[in-house]
């Protein structure tokens, strides 16, 4: 029953976006638009019982629901139109009431998949098949198909056939045969022998949507709760009527209270989010300078003479120049070159979100401070001190398209983006700009969420970091964290896996690390030429390791494709928090080789194959889903040759990945983003390195990919 | 026992917002500031629900202080009022600026873009000021937003003008005496009228014109001619 939390991927960051983002759009104006509802399971569909429906694409919801003993909490992502996925906690309480366990609480997490086979229309329902908990322990596993249509606008019936669990109330027979047990040995298998076989029971339900905000619900539920309620009586199952209504606070916020099974009340909260639009609509910021078209040449011949190429020390007066009007942007330039047409800049963005804007403003402000005769400008994105690509743009397509109707199109079309190129002759950085300080205090937590003893518990204290950078691409950073409050000192009991402990010492180093070095390392990031770039970082690079860190990626700015080679030696640091190696005496040389794929329309694929720090070799396949705002919904799974019995609970290593710009609830400019990683089992097979700075997601936001999604606000 | 999720969404709550940061790293503090700003500009928008101060009129004497061309500003959506004055020119628009780092841009007194309002007016495509103050016709006019996912959406209409007659309207303490024209346009996205006052011909005195359906119009008074 273990649920740790890797230590840099803290779901706190969740919550706090989540929760900054729901005060906001409670007191915002989302567009107004009837989602279907959703059950206890987070699934679209009546109160225990799933419908035909779907949400529409891309949706993402959390739903807790509640009744007599049990509790239910899910994640569900439309992950396309007809393809829907969740992610849920739940907990059944008084498990021992009757037959003894070893807990009062039984929790476990389940999974789901759904395709919606048909979409309604005049006369056809809209029919979804659903495979529930379709891996693992099968606690709550069952099939569906449920078949739904509106009879009026405000009327709609549902039907449908369940197996498994879904099937173990009024069955009606097995026509594919008898339900096998599922091998459950340590989880984390497919359960797909059990597909469509034992019991069918039907299930059916109305809903009634009363006014602008009140659904009316009642269903028949096939469920049984055989365990639950027979073995385990954790509640009286008298009825199969299942009763709820249904109250929309607001457009993402829905709350309901239920009378199910006869016997118990219920309550349920939803809360939706669409990734794809911001809920403010564009981003609220302060107006950008205008365009500063040149005198004609004609006018001031004078301006347009090239002569000030000549000029001793140009190069900084104009850096100080555009630095003065670009300083409410947040955007710095850091580095000149320039030939007499040319003026070739090196920007930092620390602002926006959308990277086309950062160039926006830059090329705005470079209208104002460039001599006239300056027509090319070409400002490279800088990440890390290293340039990630370069974007041209004509000064006479910016001067003549301003106000053109729908200038970003017209501009882009004029607008290349290569590879940062052949750094520009007599390119002078600006003397103040390196070496540079910069420190941070604040907060962090840690959670764990289900070990042995408690099905969450917290950390909560400060971080001091710093960032000292030396030259441009070399850069020291360390932070150090000291502990303030919380509970997870109280490591629970020690499962050996057949590994070496490499993650799920985790709790250890929760215990005794305090307070403790959480980093400091040197790193050097560079463009090595051509569409190439790289990495190399030493020291202690994370928590739980120390050593060296090396990373080639090779990515042209405009393909679907990237490859990259990663390859580390590290130990395993002491388990203090300090400096030490010697607590495990463990070094391991690991890496990989990634292939990255973009499938367009914001699908993404990853494939790591190689050598993980437990010293096992697999395979790792991550996909996700995209938005051009940078919210991020993602999965992935990775299968090495440890054996399953090694592994521990859940077989191999699997999980989801979100990743939420702050942009996205603030309806600010910000490139701050917040990342949860979610995994049922927190393991020691399939573990990776968890090193700063990794090249392919901070390169790829100023690449075609990056830049184009977001491209619109380029003139904002 | 309680329900288990009560208490991790509780603390997650004291942990996301209960505590700030500091430092001269901006990547590494910006969830603590943006958190913070958003919370006071959040009460600050409360406040100023709850107890609206009505804006004091600019009085002529007031604005004799200022020698540039200036035009008063209302935004009915939001309750802004403000004041812009001229900022940039590229070729035929006019880019005129609050203190407050809001833009508008005109060609010939017709709004065509605007910035640092939110749902700003990219681009669009306008009648010229000849055309209104003829105060008849029907033509096509459109409007390219960025919606929440950064896209270009272009909003078409199609609008009539009508003269409405002779008007004489009070600006700032002085009376104008102008030639009301209207222009009623509708599309998928809605309907809205803009309004121009025109004075000795087309000198556009005062206005009325669509930011954006939803929040509505802009409405703008010339309270400073070409000094």
């Amino acid at each position: 029953m273990l649920f740790p939390m890797l230590p840099n991927q803290p779901l706190r960051s969740l919550c706090t976006a989540m929760t900054s983002v729901l005060a906001l759009t409670v007191a915002s104006q989302a567009p107004a638009q009837d989602r279907p509802s959703l059950n206890f399971y987070g699934a679209t569909g009546l109160i225990d019982m799933p419908s035909g429906e779907a949400q529409p694409d891309a949706m993402l919801n959390i739903t807790t629901a509640h009744f007599g003993p049990s509790s239910r909490t899910t994640l569900s992502f439309q992950i396309s139109p007809r393809m829907s996925a969740s992610f849920r906690f739940f907990g059944v309480r008084d498990w021992n009431k009757v037959e003894p366990s070893l807990f009062e609480v039984y929790y476990d997490r389940s999974f789901d998949l759904r395709y919606q086979l048909l979409t309604e229309g005049q006369y056809r329902p809209a029919v979804t098949v659903g495979f529930q908990d379709f891996v693992g322990t099968g606690v709550l596993s069952g099939e569906y198909i449920a078949a739904t249509k509106h009879l009026t606008s405000d009327l709609k019936v549902t039907a449908g056939l369940g197996w498994g669990r879904l099937g173990s109330y009024g069955g009606m027979g097995s026509p594919l045969g008898a339900r096998p047990d599922i091998d459950i040995g340590k989880g984390g298998k497919f359960n797909f022998g059990q597909f469509f076989r034992g019991e069918v029971a039907p299930f059916a339900g109305i809903e009634y949507k009363a006014g602008d905000k009140w659904t009316l619900k009642a269903e028949y539920s096939s469920d049984a709760y055989a365990t639950e309620a027979g073995l385990r009586e954790t509640f009286d199952r008298k009825s199969p009527f299942n009763f709820g209504a249904e109250y929309k606070l607001h457009d993402t916020l829905h709350v309901g209270a239920y009378y199910l099974y006869g016997s118990e009340v219920g309550v349920s909260l939803q809360y939706a989010m669409n990734p794809k639009q911001r809920p403010m609509g564009g981003v609220a910021d302060s107006a950008p300078d205008p365009i500063k078209p040149r005198p004609s040449r004609g006018a001031d011949p004078d301006a347009w003479s090239p002569e000030w190429v000549t000029q001793e020390g140009a190069a900084p007066v104009l850096i100080t120049n555009i630095n003065k009007r670009l300083e409410k942007e947040g955007v710095t330039v850091e580095a000149m070159g320039y030939t007499g047409t040319t003026v070739q800049v090196r920007i930092r963005n620390a602002r926006y979100d959308a990277e086309a804007q950062a160039i926006g403003r830059v090329a705005r402000a470079m209208t104002h401070v460039m001599p006239a005769s300056v027509e090319v400008f070409e400002i490279i994105p800088v990440v890390n001190g290293a340039p990630a690509s370069k974007v041209t743009l004509r000064r006479s397509d910016l001067e003549a398209l301003e106000f053109a109707p729908d200038a970003a199109a017209a501009l882009r079309a004029r607008t290349t983006i290569s590879n940062p190129g052949q750094r520009i002759d007599g390119l002078t950085y600006d003397p103040e700009r390196y070496p540079r300080f910069t420190w941070a205090l604040g907060p962090y937590n840690r959670i764990r969420l289900f070990d042995q003893r408690d099905p969450f518990k917290m950390d909560v204290g400060l971080r001091l970091s710093g960032r000292y950078e030396i030259q441009p691409g070399l850069v020291i950073s360390g932070s150090l964290t000291k502990k303030l409050v919380g509970n997870l000192d109280e490591p629970p009991p020690v499962v050996p896996t057949g590994l070496q402990p490499v993650r799920s010492d985790v709790d250890v180093y929760d215990a005794k690390a305090d307070p403790a070095i959480e980093s400091l390392m040197v790193t050097k990031y560079a463009y090595l030429g051509g569409d190439t770039y790289g990495r190399l970082s030493a020291g202690y690079l994370e928590r739980m390791f120390g050593g060296v860190s090396a990373e080639v990626l090779w990515k042209p700015v405009d393909r679907r494709w990237a490859v990259g080679v990663e390859a580390n030696y590290v130990a395993q640091r002491d388990n203090d928090g300090q400096f030490g190696f010697a607590d495990y005496d463990y070094k391991v040389l690991s890496g990989h080789v990634s292939g990255y794929y973009s499938f367009g329309d914001g699908y993404n694929a990853q494939v790591d194959v190689g050598r993980y720090l437990a010293g096992d070799l697999g395979a790792t396949l991550a996909i996700n889903r995209e938005f051009s705002n940078g919210w991020k919904v993602g999965a992935f799974v990775t299968k090495t040759d440890v054996a399953a019995e090694d592994f521990g609970s859940g077989s191999f290593d699997k999980g989801i990945m979100l990743e939420i710009p702050f942009a996205w609830g603030t309806g600010a400019p910000s490139r701050k983003k917040t990342t949860a990683v979610l995994r049922p089992f927190g393991r020691d097979g399939g573990a990776r390195l968890e090193v700063d700075g990794r090249l392919y997601d901070t390169i790829r936001d100023y690449h075609s990919s990056g830049l184009d999604g977001q491209w619109g606000r380029f003139w904002k | 026992m309680t329900t288990y999720l009560g208490l991790p969404l509780a603390l997650a709550l004291v942990a996301g917002l209960g505590l700030g940061g500091c430092g001269s790293d901006r990547d590494a503090t910006a969830g603590a500031r943006l958190i913070k700003q958003t919370a006071t500009q959040l009460v600050a928008s409360r406040k100023a629900r709850r107890n609206p101060t009505p804006a004091q009129p600019i009085t002529r004497a007031a604005l004799d202080q200022f020698k540039s061309p200036m035009m008063q500003i209302d935004v009915a959506a939001t309750g802004l009022t403000s004041f812009i004055v001229p900022y940039g020119q590229n070729g035929d628009v006019e880019t005129w600026s609050s203190v407050d780092d809001q833009t508008i841009s005109f060609r010939d007194g017709i709004m065509i873009a605007t910035r640092g309002f939110g749902p700003d007016i990219m681009e669009s495509i306008a009648p010229g000021a000849n055309q209104i103050a003829s105060g008849s016709g029907t033509y096509d006019r459109a409007y390219y937003y960025l919606d929440g996912a950064d896209k270009t959406q272009r909003f078409d209409f199609r609008c009539t003008l009508a003269n409405l007659g002779a008007e004489t309207i009070t600006v700032v303490d002085q009376q104008h005496s102008t030639r009301h024209v209207s222009e009623s346009c509708h599309g998928k996205q809605g309907d809205f009228v803009n309004e121009y006052w025109f004075e000795n011909g087309n000198f556009l005195r005062k206005s009325k014109q669509l930011l954006i359906p939803a929040w509505g119009s802009i409405t703008f008074q010339r309270v400073i001619d070409n000094a």
